[in-house]
């Protein structure tokens, strides 16, 4: 049994330093990760953990460059920033939302609802895992979040710290030494134009399929909030692409459940397309501007709201 | 079950140590029931097709054996056309089905023979090649049949090279069934390496290269000629690493337990030219080939026309057993062409036209490299409409600029390209430094161990989904 015990001994040093250095090497890459200053995480992280800001702005790339929190703040005098983050969905939001409720009541949360947050993705929750995963000691709501989508991806993300921080090298490299888009209290500007050709698309998505997942993440969004007195605004911020079937009509029916409504902004620079959008998902820096200012005007200056729809 | 999954992780921690303690005679119980298993996570209901095959060749094998002349011949013709039927019926059928569709609808005619609905079982044309292996050799006199079903049953079902090889020979592995392997400990600390090392090929390279490779190609026709390229080159290696990935912890899963299985793999994108590639490439596939087509069909010992038409119809065939799909049969066929240049213009590649050797061979690698992504254009595209107009991009270098997706992303893939093509290189190259890293001392050794493994941890895509050849 010689063969056998060395087998053992040699595996167990192995293994006694695997321990050791995952644990050493990750605390020092989640030290780097947790003081990002840029970038998509760095976002996250304030959200999650020292977001104290009056206004609170939630949603997917598009509510990232499309609200300027700094023109908020000069405009209403109360303090704003801007949560939104590329690629999430409705179930990010409502995670988002409820672990910044767990330490900090905001006056006012902004949602800005994207027309397909309530569709079906694939592989939707292992995106989020994926997202959220590094936070997974630092909030109670996310480890839950992170338990209830899969047992397997808890327990590795509590034996292991490096599996925490999987393939987030790079871009907290990337995020200290200041490359790409800089974020100015949430907000991400886009510098340039569409072409003076680009005109708003008319999309036919037939397939359209709502997720039962993201709707209940959209009610508990609401319910929250409500639970807290938090005045909430959900906004379809402008867009070249319009889908014939979206999250409108589903808003709206979950939202007059409260006596809310969904305020669409998605054809309102149809006219200037070409100036004032980036991309057709995305409105420029100057883009941004006109609709912050729309948004302050018709929502949080407290006048009379313009429903557009 | 996926060898990159924790339910293989916990399945291979049980039936290992359970393998050692067993006594010898009951070994070959212990595996066959884990190779059930094992392929029973996937489709349970396919175990049934497996089983019919394995009953057909089993008694075949023995059929063979004991008798002579034509009866011999016609043994061996049923359990090819039962292997042949199985694939015909579960690969082909709507395949062809497809076909005579089309072509009845172009002379006015509407096709009326039904679609089978019916998911292809995974790593069909593996097993049922290892199996027609087995009652070709016992025809031709250099296999005894095997008697024992249980062991038989094994070697069809041997659960590390099951649904993607290597495609074993009964001469390698069935005798290695019969003899009693013993714990030893450079086997399983080799197999482990090997293990960690397909693990690492991929988590951290293939399953990172198809988020960029899959991004691209699944909307090729919104990308520029460079990004499509780079796409191309991606997958490359993509599917090298997956599949090599693969072999390797098979082929590791197997040498813990004492068994050597074939190597399937050497370096093949070091190749200096398409011959050397196929000698490089799936070398358990490319053998069978050899063996039991090109060889049959008079190899290159025939006139030459007859030859080249040898050499097209063994890689035309090869491109069929991949999939049911006229990309894969184009794949071949560009493989095949290939190799009729290669051979027609061997004299004139073996000149040293850039006067100084290494940069000659380096120059044929790289040749044999772009033809060989050329090919794989048609490999991964989504059908043939799709795979010329990627290489129309390709050739008209379709304006735009280069997609990046993530920039880390696309960063790290990068990074583990040139880490792999190091790798490979040096052991190619310089194998004496890699006898030094095993050799040096425990410290270095160690050291090495656990970066492959953080690597693993920190750098792996866990959610990065089957292997591509699980589909063949």
């Amino acid at each position: 049994m010689e063969p056998f015990y060395k087998l053992l001994r040699n595996g167990l040093i192995i293994l006694v330093l695997l321990f050791a250095t995952d644990r050493a090497l990750g605390a020092l890459i989640e030290h780097f990760f947790f003081n990002e200053k840029q970038g998509d995480s760095a976002v996250t992280t304030h959200g999650i953990l020292d977001a104290n800001e009056d206004i609170l702005i939630f949603g997917n790339s598009r509510a990232s460059h499309h609200y300027i929190p700094e023109l908020i703040t000069e405009k209403t005098g109360l303090s704003c920033y801007n949560l939104g983050r590329d690629g999430m969905k409705m179930l990010y939001y409502e995670t988002l939302l409820k672990s910044v409720l767990s330490y900090h009541t905001p006056k006012v949360v902004i949602l800005d609802l994207n027309l397909n947050d309530f569709e079906y993705q694939h592989q939707e929750e292992q995106k989020l895992t994926a997202v959220l995963m590094p936070y997974i000691n630092k909030n109670k709501e996310i480890s839950e979040l992170i338990y209830t989508q899969s047992k397997m991806e808890f327990s590795l993300a509590h034996i292991s710290t490096l599996y925490r921080v999987n393939s987030l090298p790079m871009s907290i490299v990337q995020h200290h030494l200041e490359i790409g888009q800089k974020h100015f209290n949430g907000y991400e500007p886009l510098s340039g134009n569409m072409p003076q050709s680009a005109k708003v698309r008319h999309i036919d998505n037939a397939n359209y399929k709502e997720s039962k997942d993201q709707l209940t993440a959209f009610e508990n969004f609401v319910k929250a909030t409500k639970s807290k007195n938090i005045k909430l605004h959900v906004l379809v911020s402008p867009g070249m692409k319009i889908h014939k079937h979206n999250a409108l009509k589903t808003a709206d029916r979950i939202l007059s459940k409260y006596d809310l409504k969904c305020y669409n902004y998605s054809e309102l620079f149809n006219a200037d397309a070409n100036k004032l959008f980036y991309d057709v998902g995305h409105l420029n820096e100057i883009g941004a501007k006109a609709f912050t200012d729309a948004v302050i005007v018709d929502h949080l200056a407290e006048m009379p709201a313009t429903e557009i729809n | 079950m996926l060898f990159n999954s924790l339910h293989f992780f916990f399945f291979f921690i049980v039936v290992t140590p359970a393998f050692f303690l067993l006594s010898h005679q009951h070994r070959w119980k212990l595996l066959l029931v884990a190779s059930c298993y094992f392929y029973m996570t996937f489709v349970p209901v396919y175990i049934l097709i497996l089983g019919f095959t394995i009953i057909i060749d089993y008694f075949a094998g023995i059929l063979i054996e004991n008798s002579k002349g034509k009866r011999r011949k016609n043994f061996l013709i049923l359990s090819l056309v039962a292997n042949i039927g199985v694939l015909a019926v579960f690969k082909y059928y709507n395949f062809l089905n497809d076909n005579l569709s089309f072509l009845l609808g172009n002379i006015g005619y509407q096709n009326r023979v039904p679609y089978l609905e019916i998911l292809l079982p995974i790593g069909l044309s593996f097993h049922t090649f290892q199996a027609m292996s087995y009652t070709i050799e016992v025809y031709r006199g250099n296999q005894k049949a095997e008697k024992h079903f249980g062991i038989y049953s094994l070697y069809v079902m041997f659960y590390p090279q099951l649904v993607a090889g290597p495609i074993e020979r009964p001469q390698n592995i069935l005798n290695q069934f019969h003899t009693k392997q013993y714990f030893n400990y450079t086997n399983v600390v080799e197999g482990l390496k090997l293990i960690t090392w397909g693990l690492f090929k991929k988590v951290v390279i293939a399953d990172r290269l198809s988020i960029y490779v899959d991004a691209v190609y699944n909307n090729a026709d919104q990308h520029s000629g460079l990004t499509l390229i780079v796409a191309t080159v991606f997958f490359a290696f993509q599917i090298y690493c997956d599949f090599s990935g693969y072999s390797d912890i098979a082929i590791g899963c197997a040498r813990v337990m004492g068994y050597n299985l074939m190597i399937n793999f050497r370096r093949p994108y070091l190749a200096g030219s398409i011959k050397e590639f196929w000698s490089r490439w799936h070398i358990s596939l490319s053998t069978w080939f050899r063996d039991y087509l090109y060889f049959p069909l008079g190899g290159s010992k025939v006139a030459i026309p007859r030859w080249y038409l040898n050499l097209f119809i063994v890689f035309m065939v090869s491109g069929l057993w991949h999939g049911a799909n006229w990309t894969f049969i184009i794949w071949g066929a560009l493989h095949g062409i290939y190799q009729i240049f290669s051979v027609s213009f061997k004299k004139f590649n073996e000149r040293n036209i850039l006067g100084y050797r290494p940069l000659t061979n380096a120059l044929h690698v790289f040749i044999t490299f772009a033809l060989v992504c050329f090919a794989w254009i048609f490999f991964r595209a989504n059908n043939v409409t799709e795979a010329f107009n990627i290489c129309k991009s390709i050739f008209t270098l379709k304006g735009g600029g280069l997609f990046i997706g993530t920039p880390e992303g696309f960063v790290y893939a990068l990074i583990w390209i040139l880490f792999l093509l190091v790798v490979e290189y040096i052991t190619e190259y310089h194998s004496d430094i890699i006898k030094v890293f095993y050799s040096s001392n425990r410290v270095v050794r160690y050291a090495g161990y656990t970066v492959i493994v953080l690597f693993i941890i920190l750098f792996g895509v866990f959610n990065g989904g089957q292997f591509i050849y699980f589909q063949f």
